[in-house]
């Protein structure tokens, strides 16, 4: 398995839906801000995998809202799995395996669950 | 069905109401998302809890302890991950008075409530424990006898030697 497909099913093991941004450069345009908080540019290039990291923080800020300082938390936080994750990274983010998880699992948004009346 | 801890805050709180536990007479639950990460306690008493963004919190009177915890997907199972258990300095006259009118101490009655969302919760839920090995002040015992006492899985971790930025 290549590292890019091994790092696609990462995300996709934890539910990272894949924007297929493609060529719509107008959807990078919204989310170039994102990016460069999250990784330090404001556009990567157009295949990398982390722009659907920054679609995910994008979306799940806007239905849940949440401050700069539960953000960091969620990173340096612990997700007991024996798919492990960490943060290995301060800041920026690289394609790092276990950050990535890391990172995903912060991310993943509950708001399609419905609860049970 | 995915989700994880960020996103989860309105999942959390929907199933916090639903848990069906008779309420206590003497103290009063909490559950907050951690905002102090560094150390030191702020004015309630609550320290910094970098490794959880959830806490759930009881007050008797006034702030005495908590415990920590994250969730994540596993597939469709829904894992609560406890990081952090803790007291407040001097409390023991407190817990014991607890323990007298609840029969049990108060940190089994909290993880007893977390447990309790894996019952009005639509999908399995699994919880699973961990003794922060960094901090000094984890009691190794009062975690042990506490996540056995309440059947809750230990899980072991790796320590990174990079892992010290908090």
């Amino acid at each position: 398995m290549s590292r890019e497909n091994r790092l696609q099913q990462i995300l996709t093991e934890e539910g990272i839906p894949d924007t297929h941004f493609g060529s719509q450069l107008e959807l990078w345009e919204d989310l170039s801000n994102t990016s460069e908080k999250l990784f330090g540019y404001p556009y990567l290039k157009q295949d990398d995998l982390r722009w659907n990291l920054a679609a995910e923080y994008q979306r799940v800020f806007d239905i849940v809202g949440f401050s700069g300082k539960q953000f960091e938390c969620s990173l340096r936080s612990t997700y007991l799995s024996p798919m492990q994750s960490s943060r290995e990274e301060y800041g920026k983010y690289t394609k790092n395996e276990r950050t990535l998880r890391h990172f995903s699992r912060a991310l993943v948004n509950p708001w399609r669950l419905a609860v049970p009346n | 069905m995915h989700w994880s801890t960020l996103g989860a805050w309105p999942y959390l709180t929907e199933l916090f109401g639903r848990v069906t536990i008779p309420a206590l007479q003497c103290a009063a639950l909490n559950l907050e998302r951690t905002n102090k990460i560094t150390l030191g306690s702020d004015q309630r008493g609550v320290t910094g809890c970098p490794e959880a963004l959830y806490q759930l919190q009881i007050y008797m009177g006034e702030y005495a302890g908590r415990i920590g915890f994250n969730f994540h997907l596993e597939n469709n199972t829904q894992i609560i991950s406890i990081t952090n258990v803790q007291g407040v300095p001097g409390a023991k006259q407190m817990y014991d008075q607890f323990e007298e009118e609840y029969g049990e101490r108060p940190h089994n009655y909290l993880i007893r409530y977390l447990q309790a969302f894996g019952e009005v919760a639509p999908a399995e839920m699994l919880f699973r424990g961990w003794r922060n090995p960094k901090s000094e002040n984890a009691d190794p015992r009062f975690y042990n006898t506490l996540f056995r006492a309440e059947g809750i899985r230990q899980m072991k971790t790796i320590i990174k030697a990079n892992d010290t930025d908090y």
